[in-house]
């Protein structure tokens, strides 16, 4: 396939897979699943595909592919993959496949629910590959369909406010995305051309590559903090945070797992895609709250997590203190006098905040789904009525076991690389900040082995349904190999997604640090530390 | 004594117009509402054919003010067949009377 | 001038020029006089009134559509207008476009009463009449060059609409919501012709391309503007916009809005919502144009102009926040959908006051040069709006009229389940839903962008138009709640016991059509290319844009403004102009 359609192929597969269904009798659920299989084992080998053909050597974008789309408003079907998409893109494949997989515990409108994960999964990939602004704002809503009513139909008992909780907040990131979308286009527009949508080269307008055209202090400012406001909602930063609980409870596993794997790295996706490169000074300016921010993720998620009873709500909770790392890496950018000090330490940190993305991924996506193996069986999820599961469903236990250690950080596992990079490049912004988060790996390692102790070990089982707990099945051990499979490699061998996202990545930091900053000396930086 | 000017048309006009606005906003009798309708539309015209006499605009406000006669009429046509209607169904023309429609 | 030589100027432009024009509006005419004869005749036994009511609409589309395509296809024709009617009503492409916008509802109007069976066999006639009847005055609203005929056209379009509104006789909602509806729109009628009547006056003249030039002569930097003179001519115009914001439901001139739409029938109501606003839309922007011309030149009344624009942009905001926050409340269907069409009726008021504060502003950005493209593209994107707002609300009408029938009951909690009786309904709704709260990749979504943009454009001219963006923006925010309910219950709930099912498939009837005006709801959202570019070139049609505005200081009477005559139409000949009395 020549690469042109490679990327259009990856996005629009699932919704072909979408058509196929709507057309198929809605009893026949064997032919059903069957298609949604194939249809995210397809997309997940283009995604394979597109990693053979990706040349990790390159730092810019590759593959593009640009077609005019609304032709007055300069709104193009933009679309190409750099490192940071790569990565994000091969994640979504795999997670989407997996959840597929363990979709087997849903047993009712087999159809509609498949129709709209397929949807959901264009959506997604929709983002990481879009390039125009207007596209890219096309996709993150499209996701917010199917999301809505996958949580509302299949989920828990509070499924309704759940499910519109989570629509709510999303949406209102996204109006503020309108705002700083219409900023941009009007900022962008001279005298002969109409604004551009491009996100290629709104960052260097943004950056100060383009001659005669900047964006101007104050719009990179309001822009970035609306911006970052939306994109904060999907981390989910504290704190914007309070839809995930809920949503990640009341959704139903699969969806669970997708939501952890994918839909909150789009949230620093679109950090790194779009506010920092366009706003690069915006960025600077805000850069210690969102430090700040990023430490009080951490721990606060931290301790939230060790508060609770519900097994699922500690593993959400848990997600938010993980993805503060990810905050964290990304915003450690220090100043001095105009320069950027310490430009190793902050390579480092958007490296590691990356690869914490990936690890999150991974090791989220895991714990939901063992969650849900486990509830599937016995249909509660109370932490202190479990027990002794380890000796009633070994292969389980051990997986889990395994899983769970990721998230915790384990070295040798995939959680560790991340965490210890963004730690380590905060030490170089600020001290104190980095001993605070640093000591956010032993709370997490403290609710985690704890939640371990509670529902693994121990002489028996303390909880209802105890007959209902048989061995694992085949498709789930499967799940579980792959995804503790992943995460041992991501372990021990990070370099298979360093390799892939560091030129990228590199060159990212490389801009915003040329970036000149001397315009800002005379603006306060946000709480100046 | 001094002519009577365009002036005192438009305050004939106006009173006409206050008049009718008063009659629409008070009355409780649907009838006695479309009689302050059609009081403002003849404020309306009172005051196009008194420009059409002392200003430029010639006989467009004459013919303007044709139409509106004829329009009126139909419109209290309409109106009144409305109010029957009412009447049919509710037994009253008191407007305050309709308030099932609610909220 | 010899009588005899008028006469025959007129009887030549009448006939050569005008009427071949105003093909369109002739074939309504002819239908309503058929159908009138039809009924007296006892014909309609034998052709059901519904019939020749749909032939005589795609007749009329017909027509438009021709017109469209010539105007297209000779390029010389492009941007010219024409004055028709010796002035009365003008000809250029967004009348066109508005032709084909109402011609097309008509025809799925029209339609969808046929599938429903409201009215009944005998009552047909007399609703096809009224309801063609209303559509004209609407077209004449769109091609409205004159005062009288802004008037004359809008009662046109409301006088019948009362008698719809009651058409159901029996039915004591009905009733009441007629005479509410008909004692308001009366009285902001009366109003809106006092304030037409003080206008035309001050002004000296009627005509409203020639509006702009007196309102120059007498606003002009350099001429003796005394302050009661401004007064009330600011106070006419305002009179004026009462009538027009009465037809688009606008707060707090709303009132008769929710009542109309509970007490007609869901057809009724949906014409109600999508027609009218059109039409009141293009007379509105007709009608700002007129005041403020190309663009409002320096003085005393560029203030005017500017916090008119800005307050109307606050009404509008008011409008939007209102509706959408009061249709939270309701239980019946036809209400919350009357309110989210004040909601709406408010983001599109926003385009237009975008329009007014960059045509009327003192500073604008690069020094003015691209304010008329960028009022050119503020009236393209409510054009793109309301082509978009007609199938998304004619597709929630249509299946509250098809529930309707099947379950007779119009609470939204009856609305349970819908999507285990009838997916393809759900579906339909569902459309209609997130395309009414602005969703991509739906057609609401890029038609609120566009608006969106020009007010955001609006903001550079002047600052205080944020607050009208961050209120569109919110109330977004603010209709998800209401509209989601509606899928709510469609969704998630089981189906209640008492009722019928709604059994609708795919294949039926009523299935082909909820289809069939819901598919351009998705199409719209991503080939927005084809009708952006038919907005865009009937929004630069408009007078006001292509020929600037030539200020007249003298006092004698403004020459009519010619017209330009093309190759293919014969030059209309200037009537004379009345000599005035006195």
């Amino acid at each position: 396939m020549s690469n042109e359609f490679l990327l259009s192929a990856i996005i629009f597969l699932p919704t072909v897979g979408a058509l196929v269904l709507s057309i198929m009798d809605g009893g026949a659920e064997k032919a059903l699943r069957k298609i949604g299989y194939f249809t995210t084992a397809a997309t997940f080998a283009l995604t394979l595909v597109l990693l053979a053909e990706f040349d990790s050597s390159v730092s810019g974008m590759q593959m593009e592919v640009k077609a005019e789309w609304i032709k007055n408003w300069n709104v193009n079907y933009q679309l190409g993959v750099d490192g940071i998409s790569l990565t994000l893109v091969l994640l979504t494949g795999l997670v989407c496949f997996l959840a597929m997989l363990a979709s087997d515990s849903i047993k009712k409108d087999i159809k509609g629910y498949l129709i709209l994960f397929l949807l959901l999964e264009t959506g997604m990939l929709g983002v990481f590959l879009s390039l125009d602004f207007f596209l890219f704002y096309v996709f993150w809503e499209v996701m917010l369909l199917p999301m809505y009513f996958l949580i509302g139909i299949w989920g828990g008992p509070r499924r309704e406010y759940a499910a519109m909780k989570f629509f709510l907040y999303t949406l209102v990131g996204s109006v503020l995305m309108l705002i700083a979308l219409l900023m941009f286009y009007f900022g962008s527009a001279t005298t002969t051309s109409p604004g551009s949508f491009d996100l290629l080269h709104l960052a260097r307008i943004g950056q100060g590559k383009v001659p005669g055209l900047v964006f101007s202090e104050t719009l990179q400012m309001t822009a970035f903090v609306l911006l970052f406001i939306g994109f904060a909602i999907k981390v989910p930063v504290v704190p914007f945070h309070t839809w995930l609980p809920d949503a990640h409870v009341e959704a139903p596993t699969p969806i669970s797992m997708i939501l952890a794997g994918v839909l909150l790295k789009m949230g620093g996706y679109g950090i790194l895609r779009i506010a920092f490169p366009i706003c690069p000074q915006g960025a600077q300016w805000a850069s210690y709250v969102l430090v700040f921010l990023g430490v009080l993720s951490i721990i606060y998620g931290a301790f939230a997590a060790m508060a609770q009873t519900d097994f699922k709500r500690l593993v959400a909770y848990s997600s938010v203190s993980h993805m503060g790392y990810v905050l964290l890496g990304i915003a450690v950018w220090k100043l001095s006098e105009g320069k950027t000090v310490g430009a190793e330490y902050w390579k480092m940190g958007m490296n590691g905040a990356m690869f914490q993305m990936l690890a999150h991924g991974i090791s989220s996506a895991g714990m939901f789904f063992m969650v849900g193996v486990i509830y599937d069986r016995v249909h509660h999820r109370d932490v202190n009525k479990f027990g002794g599961l380890m000796g009633l469903m070994p292969l389980y236990g051990g997986l889990a076991v395994g899983i769970f250690f990721a998230g915790l950080g384990l070295p040798g596992l995939c959680g560790f690389i991340g965490e210890v990079f963004t730690v380590l490049s905060a030490w170089n912004y600020h001290p104190i900040m980095a001993i605070i988060s640093a000591s956010g790996v032993i709370l997490t390692a403290g609710y985690i082995l704890w939640t371990i102790q509670r529902v693994f070990l121990g002489p028996e089982y303390k909880g209802p349904h105890p007959e209902a707990i048989t061995p694992i099945l085949p498709r789930e051990a499967f799940i579980g190999f792959v995804l503790l499979g992943f995460a041992i490699l991501l372990g021990v061998y990070p370099e298979s997604m360093f390799g892939l996202m560091r030129e990228s990545i590199n060159q990212l930091v490389n801009d915003l640090v040329k970036v000149d900053m001397s315009s800002l000396a005379g603006v306060n930086t946000l709480l100046k530390r | 004594m001094e002519g009577v000017g365009l002036t005192e048309y438009l305050v004939v006009a106006g009173i006409l117009f206050v008049s009718g606005v008063v009659c629409m906003a008070t009355k409780r009798n649907a009838i006695g509402v479309l009689m302050g309708v059609e009081l403002v539309l003849n404020g309306a015209n009172v005051n196009f054919v008194a420009f059409s006499r002392y200003t430029k605009l010639g006989l467009d406000g004459q013919v303007i003010s044709l139409f509106v006669i004829v329009l009126a009429a139909a419109e209290a046509a309409v109106a009144l067949a409305i109010a029957l209607n009412f009447y049919n169904n509710h037994l009253t023309i008191d407007v305050d009377r309709g308030d099932e429609l609610k909220g | 001038m010899p009588f005899s030589s008028l006469v025959d100027s007129l009887m030549q432009d009448t006939l050569g020029v005008s009427l071949p024009l105003f093909a369109t509006e002739l074939a309504i005419c002819a239908t309503i006089v058929l159908l009138l004869l039809f009924r007296l005749l006892n014909l309609d036994q034998r052709i059901p009134g519904a019939v020749l009511a749909l032939a005589g609409s795609i007749a009329g589309l017909g027509l438009a559509v021709m017109q469209h395509l010539q105007y297209s296809q000779e390029a010389d024709l492009v941007g010219q207008s024409v004055e028709i009617f010796t002035g009365l009503l003008i000809y250029d492409q967004f009348t066109i476009y508005l032709r084909i916008f109402l011609m097309l509802f008509l025809v799925l109007v029209v339609y969808l009463t046929m599938l429903g069976g409201i009215p009944d066999r005998e009552d047909a006639p007399d609703f096809y009449v009224l309801l063609l009847g209303s559509t004209l005055g609407m077209l004449l609203m769109a091609s409205a060059n004159h005062l009288l005929i802004v008037f004359l056209a809008i009662e046109m379009t409301s006088v019948p609409s009362y008698a719809m509104v009651g058409f159901l006789k029996g039915r004591r909602q009905s009733s009441e919501a007629a005479l509410k509806y008909v004692v308001y729109g009366a009285g902001a009628a009366g109003v809106m012709l006092y304030g037409i009547s003080l206008l035309s006056g001050l002004l000296g003249t009627a005509n409203l391309p020639e509006l702009a030039q007196a309102l120059t002569a007498l606003g002009g930097a350099d001429s003796a503007l005394d302050q009661p003179s401004l007064w009330t001519l600011s106070l006419a115009i305002l009179m004026v916009l009462v009538g027009v914001a009465f037809k688009l439901s606008i707060v707090p001139f709303h009132f008769w809005c929710p009542d109309a739409f509970e007490g007609a029938s869901a057809e009724v109501a949906g014409y109600l919502s999508v027609a009218s606003k059109g039409a009141a839309f293009a007379l509105l922007v007709r009608f700002c144009l007129a005041m403020t011309g190309s663009a409002v030149p320096a003085g005393d009344l560029q203030t005017v102009f500017v916090h008119l624009g800005f307050g109307i942009g606050i009404i509008a905001a008011i409008s939007a926040t209102f509706g959408n926050l009061a249709a939270y409340t309701q239980t019946n269907i036809k209400r919350m959908l009357a309110y989210s069409t004040i909601a709406h009726a408010g983001y599109m008021l926003m385009a237009v006051a975008a329009l007014l504060v960059i045509l009327g502003s003192p500073d604008a950005p690069d020094g003015g040069a691209q304010r008329t493209e960028h009022a050119i593209r503020a009236v393209s994107g409510l054009l793109y709006y309301l082509v978009v707002y007609l199938f998304m609300n004619l597709g929630a009408f249509a299946i509250v009229a098809i529930i309707r029938n099947q379950t007779f009951s119009e609470q939204i909690e009856d609305y349970s389940g819908l999507v285990r009786q009838s997916p393809a309904l759900a579906v339909c709704m569902l459309a209609c839903m997130f395309s009414l709260i602005g969703m991509p990749p739906l057609g609401g979504f890029v038609s609120k962008v566009m608006v969106f943009a020009s007010v955001f454009k609006s903001t550079e001219y002047y600052w205080p138009m944020w607050f009208i963006l961050s209120a569109g923006v919110l109330n977004t925010v603010f209709s998800l709640i209401y509209y989601v309910n509606v899928l709510n219950y469609m969704f998630f709930k089981p189906p209640r016991e008492h009722l019928e099912p709604v059994n609708v498939p795919l294949a039926s009837a009523y299935g082909r059509y909820a289809l069939l005006v819901t598919l351009p709801v998705f199409l719209l959202g991503v080939m927005v290319n084809r009708i952006d570019d038919v907005a865009y070139s009937a929004s630069a049609s408009l007078k006001s844009f292509s020929v600037p505005v030539v200020a007249n200081h003298d006092n004698a009477d403004p020459p009519r403004q010619s017209v330009r005559s093309t190759p293919a139409i014969p030059a209309p000949v200037e009537a004379a102009t009345p000599v005035s009395g006195g």
